[in-house]
Order: C-alpha cells, then structure tokens, then sequence
C-alpha cells in the first residue's frame, strides 16, 4: 500500500516536469486524505498551485506544510515567494504565546517525539518503582520522582506542539467583508487574494474573521480555506 | 341532557339556514361613482356567505392607497341568522375618464361567484362632497426639488422630495415613484428631519423624505414624471364628545407632484482622442511602489481615477506596461459612495511587475481626458514618465544590440527567482498510530506504583522490625551499663527462640540444631549460660564488650 502512494506521487512528479500541473495535483490529492499532515505532500501540493497561478491556494499548501515541519527550507522558499507576488495580501493577527511555543517545539521534534520521550522517562519511573520495591529499599525515592516530573513536562510538550491554527487564507481573487453573515449586509472591507485572518467562529457557510489590522467581519467560506485541514 | 340536545339542534337548524337557506351573493360598491384626480374613494366587496375567498379585480387605472381592510359580522333577527363578510380598499384614479371596474370573484361549493361591476367616472375639477374631505385635501402638498436645472450628460443630480404638512399626516409612503429612463438612479442614505415654517401666512411642518442622486446617461429633458405619496390626514368631524372635546378622524389623502425640468446637455464637440467617457471633476494617479529595486523584489504600480464624477460607467485607463518586466493581471479595487454632493470615490488597477533583466527601465509618460463639469471643458492629465531601476545581480547583464534600452537580456535562468522543484519521499500507507491509549496506560501504570511504594511491608517489615527493635534495646542496655542487661540480652533470645518454636526451658542442643547449624546452635547456648550466670555472679566490664559483640554476631544469624 506504500509503494501504491509512492507510486501515485512518482507518477504525479512525472506530470509536474511534462508541465501538466492540474493533473499532477490531482494525482496528490487522490492520497492527500490519508497523508494530510505530510508536509513533502503539502509542499509539492502548493508547488502545481503556484505553477497553475493560484497563489491564495499555493500559499496554503506551503503554510500548511511549514506547520507541520517549520524547518523545510524549501517552503519557506516557495512562500516567500509566493507573498512577493500577493503583495497587498493582508497578514494574519500575530500568534499567540502558546501557538509560537508549539510551532518551536515541532521544529525541534514532532509531536509524536515529544510522546516517545515522556514514555521513555515513564517506562524509568515504572522500572524505578518496581526495584525500589523489590530489590533495593535504600533508593532515594527522588529519583523516580524525578523522572515522572520529566515525563509530565514532556506529555505537555507534546500537547502544546499539536497545533492549533486557526488562521485562514483568501484563495479567490478578492473576498468582501459584510457586517452581517449575507450578501446583503453592508460591506465593510475587500481582501484580496492571499490575505489572512483568525477564524472566530463560522454560521453555515459564512466566517467571521479577525483581521490583522483587527478588524472583524463575515466572509464567505467558500473563499477562504483554513490552514488547517478540518479533521473528522 | 335532553335540554342541551334540544339546544344543539336548534344550532344546527339555525347553522343549516345561514349556510344553506339562502343564496350565496357577491356585491361590489363604492363610496362615490365620481371622483376627482388623486381623490381617494373606497370600494367595498360584501358577501353574505361565510365560506370562500374574495378575489378582487385587478385595479389596472388606479393605485391601491391603502387596504385590503376586513371585517365580517353575525347577527340574529327574529330567531334569524345572518352573516356578512367584506374587504374594502382605498384606491385612487391614475387619470380622467369613464372607467368599468371588472368584477371580484368568489368560489363557493365549487360555484363562482362573480360581483356586479362599478362604472367610476374620474374628472379632474369634481368637487369634494364633504368639509372633512375638503380640509384633508389643503392638509398636505409634495413638492420634488432638483439641485440643477441644467447638468451635462454623466453629471449628477440631487431630487429632494418634500412634504408641507398643515396639518397632523400619518403613514406617509410613496405610492408611486417617478420612472426615469436612461438615468441611473440611486437612493440616498440620510436622516429625516422635520422643521417648522411659515408657509402662505400659515404655520407647516417641512418634511425631506426620500432624497434620489440622478445620473443622466443620454441627453434630453428630465421631468414631467409624477410622483404620488399617500397619508392619513387627521381632520375634525364636527361633532364633540362627551367632554365637549372636538372629535377627529383620520381621512386618507393622496398627494402629487411632478419633477422640475431639468436640461440634459450632450458632452461638447471636439472631445480629445483619448476620451473615454469621464465626466466630473477626477484625477488619474500612478502610484509605482519602489523605483529602485534590488534582490528579488517586485514592483506595484497602481493606475487609480478618483475624484467626482461618473463612476458608474467611467474606465480607468490601462497602464502602458515597462519592458523588461513579467506584468501579471491587474487587480481591480474601487471604493464608490453615493451622497448629495454626487458620486465621489475611486477605481483602481494594480499592477505587480517582477523584474526580468537588470538595468534601468521606463514607465512610459501617459495621458488621460476627461469633461470637467466645474469648468465646462475637456482636460487632459498627463503623468510624466518614469524610470526603475533594477539592481539585482542575480539578473544577468546587458548586450549591446538588445532592444530594451540599457538592459541585457539573462544568460542563465537563475534559481532563486523561481519556486523550488518538488521534494521526494515514500509514503507510508499506515496511518499515524494513536498513541493515547499507550501513554494512558503508561501514566496509570506509573500511578499504580507510586501508590505501591506507600502500601505497608506485611511479614517482611514486621520480621525486621522486632529484630531491630529487641537489638536496640540490648545495645542500649549494654550502652548504659544496666544491671538487667544480661537479663534484657535472655528475654530476646527468648523471644527469637519463641518465634522458632522453641522455648526457653527446652533449651538443649538437639533442639536447637533441628533449627539452626551446630556452631550457631552451640553459640546459642553458650551465650544463654553466659546470661543466666551474670545474674548470680557479676562480669567484668571487658566481657560486656565480648558478649554483646557475640550476642551480635549471633542475632544475625538467627
């Protein structure tokens, strides 16, 4: 079944060099369901975006695939490409405390590192008990204690490094700002393709979006796309 | 029972007779045959069946002023019951002459009924017949109030429509707004405010209520189209009431008025080439973001007309476009507000230009007409060239023979002024495993154990305690130089023998190597002698050190 995926992203590669982008994307998101948090697969995802022109969508795909592996160089590239060419695009508010805090420890490990390390620091402390009870009453008890601290501190590592985005991009050309979740509302602001904001909370199809500016208004859904992918 | 049986029969009857015992009728009326111009009149549909629905004609030669107005009654008349229902309507005539009102129509039992049909006479000069209807006819006049009389084609216009009220007017509403062509037409947002004023030696509320910003597209005359608003007007009935107060009532009143002529000029001859249509008083900027350009920074250039004018249908022109740059598409941004000093605002492109050779470069000089209404003229914009210059050295150099002046064309496509090629990896089918339920079972594990680590030692812990314990109390003994040292060194011999089922009397060797080796055994004993023997006879001091070191010795082994 591995080989199967690789052998769907070769044959998309192998689209992308013959200059055919809209099929090597779809061949990518045929096995982006089941691999939605690969940042190579979000990366090569926004590379045919950015080589089809829609630069909103290819920035996604590249924030998306910095989310989860802040240290690929190449998105960082490619992003920043893509923001010299959305240059009145509108930044998103600035990231919270906590959200920078995950966003360094991905780039240190991945979440499910952090998970390892605190269950080797947990498997010390269950060794460590068991002797201390069987074996050896004259180990200090400071020491499992020890290692069960680390592996709580670790646990929320772990925690805090799953992210939490909330952040949303225009990916159509421009996207009116409304007072009120309808068309027919006053219009407050227009964003132009790329722009970014804070999703607040959404009523059917509609968002409501803080702007980096601070500004708040009602956008249509459909012309935005969140950096992170909806789960299930 | 018999008597609420007899009542409810005597309902039925009665019921069966309204429903069935006559004939089912639809008649129309109205509250006068001849009527003025905007005179208001009422018609009124009755039936006197209480099932289906009235369908009224269409009042195709007048406006509805106000209605449909219900009511149905009952009523019993020497053990008779009767039933009467009716819908009513205020309308008014659109225009003088003889006119049939067609028939309403009822559907009853699967029968149609039809009313008889209303001959209306309209005259423009008919006398009211009453005083009140009279007075309610001077309570109120609309006048319409255009801000030019002259404008040229693409220039705007303000009508104000304005209400004197003489007397109290409620529920006023246009019933009939002026329909212009080939005008744009626009409502305008504002906040109505009454004043009071003096008007023909009489005192009047002054009402703007609508306010519409017009904007002519082909020339001709503006006007002659009406403009009919409808309210109630309170007025005296004559009469008093019980507390000699005077009563009123509200009468409704229909009043027009027709739009001022207003001149629509055609733009003058000998518009320039570049004209495009802008009419108003605008500007065309060129805003270009950066001139001096290094590293792989792009360029914004934004081409915006704004000002007052004609926005509705006015073009910004296009930008005449610098070489040696990839221009992509312009984004096109407007901000466009509509109020009483006509349609101000601006339309923009934006263009994004990304350099493709290094050198210096022209944006060409360019020109842009428009109708200046304020100084009845063409004029024209011109917006000076500029140059950019490009510094980056990942760009390549400049041939001699290029036709871009003062650029070369790139040798070698560079990397860095393009995306990054795609990144290769195997795809693993798994998903990601979950890895919750193994930290939860590893935390609930490391919990068990720690609450283990405070759980009581049971035999274990008790054995070492006692033989802790009984050695303290001998060292201790021994410490201190007791007299009944010798005696507390036998009571925990005793007490070890005990726990071994042996007790003190039974002491002999055979005893004690069913428990313990011979040598320990044989130590046992000799310190037990040795303790019986210092309670008679005293021991020198050096021997306590050798017996306790022995008693020791011994206790660990046993």
């Amino acid at each position: 079944m591995g080989t199967d995926l690789t052998a769907v992203a070769d044959s998309a590669k192998t689209l992308y060099d013959l200059g055919r982008y809209s099929e090597a994307l779809e061949k990518y998101q045929s096995i982006y369901a089941s691999q939605a948090e690969n940042d190579v697969l979000c990366y090569n995802m926004g590379n045919c975006y950015a080589r089809m022109g829609e630069l909103g969508e290819a920035k996604v795909y590249f924030e998306r695939a910095l989310i989860y592996a802040p240290n690929n160089t190449d998105a960082q590239h490619n992003l920043d490409w893509i923001n010299l060419r959305l240059t009145d695009a509108l930044v998103a508010p600035k990231e919270e405390l906590l959200q920078w805090i995950g966003q360094w420890e991905r780039s240190v490990m991945s979440t499910e590192g952090w998970t390892y390390a605190a269950w080797l620091f947990l498997v010390a402390t269950v060794v460590l008990l068991v002797l201390r009870r069987t074996k050896s009453r004259s180990l200090n008890w400071r020491w499992p204690l020890t290692t069960t601290v680390m592996a709580f501190i670790l646990l929320g590592m772990s925690y805090l490094s799953i992210p939490k985005i909330k952040t949303a991009v225009v990916v159509e050309r421009n996207s009116y700002g409304y007072s009120e979740p309808s068309s027919n509302s006053k219009r407050l602001v227009l964003l132009s393709e790329g722009s970014a904001g804070t999703i607040l909370g959404t009523n059917n199809s509609w968002v409501y979006v803080e702007l980096g500016d601070g500004r708040l208004a009602w956008f249509n859904g459909e012309e935005w796309e969140a950096l992170l992918p909806p789960t299930d | 029972m018999k008597k609420i049986g007899k009542l409810l029969l005597v309902c039925a009857v009665l019921l069966h007779g309204v429903a069935f015992g006559q004939n089912a009728t639809l008649t129309a009326s109205c509250s006068k045959t001849t009527v003025g111009l905007n005179e208001p009149f009422r018609i009124t549909f009755t039936t006197n069946t209480r099932k289906g629905t009235i369908t009224p004609p269409s009042f195709d030669k007048f406006i509805v002023v106000s209605g449909p107005y219900q009511s149905s009654q009952t009523q019993i008349i020497n053990g008779r019951m009767s039933s009467q229902r009716s819908i009513a309507y205020e309308i008014v005539a659109q225009e003088e002459g003889v006119f049939t009102l067609p028939p309403a129509k009822m559907k009853v039992s699967g029968q149609e009924l039809e009313s008889n049909r209303l001959k209306i006479t309209v005259k423009a000069g008919a006398k009211r017949n009453n005083r009140a209807e009279r007075k309610a006819k001077e309570s109120f006049n609309v006048r319409i109030l255009a801000s030019k009389k002259s404008v040229y084609v693409g220039e705007p216009i303000v009508l104000k429509f304005r209400a004197t009220l003489f007397d109290p007017v409620r529920d006023l509403s246009i019933i009939q707004a002026p329909n212009f062509e080939n005008v744009l037409q626009q409502q305008l947002e504002f906040k109505q405010e009454s004043t009071r004023e003096v008007v023909g030696n009489k005192m009047a509320t002054v009402l703007d209520f609508d306010k519409r910003l017009i904007l002519p597209n082909k020339p001709g005359t503006l006007g002659g189209q009406e403009l009919k608003i409808s309210g109630q007007v309170q007025v005296p009935t004559g009469r008093r009431d019980f507390f000699n107060m005077p009563l009123t009532k509200f009468v409704p009143q229909v009043a027009t008025a027709k739009i001022p002529a207003v001149k629509i000029k055609p733009l003058p001859e000998g518009a320039p080439e570049d004209f495009q249509g802008g009419v108003g008083e605008l500007k065309l900027v060129r805003e270009i973001s950066r001139k001096e350009v290094s590293g792989s920074e792009s360029i914004t250039i934004k081409l915006r007309v704004e000002g007052a004018g004609n926005f509705n249908t006015l073009e910004v022109p296009e930008l005449i476009q610098p070489e040696g740059f990839d221009v992509y598409d312009p984004k096109y941004n407007e901000n466009i507000r509509y109020s009483e000093r006509g349609i101000r605002g601006y339309k923009e492109y934006e263009y994004l230009l990304v350099p493709q050779y290094r050198g210096s470069f022209i944006v060409p000089e360019m020109q842009w007409s428009y109708f200046n209404t304020r100084t009845e003229r063409y004029e024209t914009i011109s917006i000076a060239a500029d140059t950019l210059n490009v510094e980056n050295p990942a760009l390549s150099g400049v041939q001699e023979n290029s036709d871009l002046e003062g650029a070369v064309k790139r040798e070698v496509k560079t990397i860095d002024d393009d995306i990054r090629y795609l990144q290769d990896h195997r795809f693993e089918a798994e998903g990601k495993s979950n890895l919750y339920p193994w930290t939860l079972a590893l935390l609930v594990l490391a919990g068990l154990l720690w609450l283990w680590q405070f759980a009581p030692e049971r035999r274990q812990g008790q054995k070492v305690n006692w033989k802790k314990s009984q050695l303290k109390i001998v060292q201790k003994a021994f410490d201190a130089q007791e007299e009944q040292r010798y005696g507390t060194m036998l009571n925990a011999l005793e007490f070890a023998l005990v726990k071994k089922g042996i007790h003190l009397e039974q002491v002999r060797l055979e005893a004690l190597e069913n428990v313990y080796d011979t040598p320990t055994a044989n130590r046992i004993l000799r310190l037990i002698e040795h303790c019986n023997m210092a309670q008679y006879a005293p021991i020198a001091a050096s021997e306590n050190v050798h017996h306790l070191t022995e008693f020791e010795e011994v206790w660990e082994q046993i």
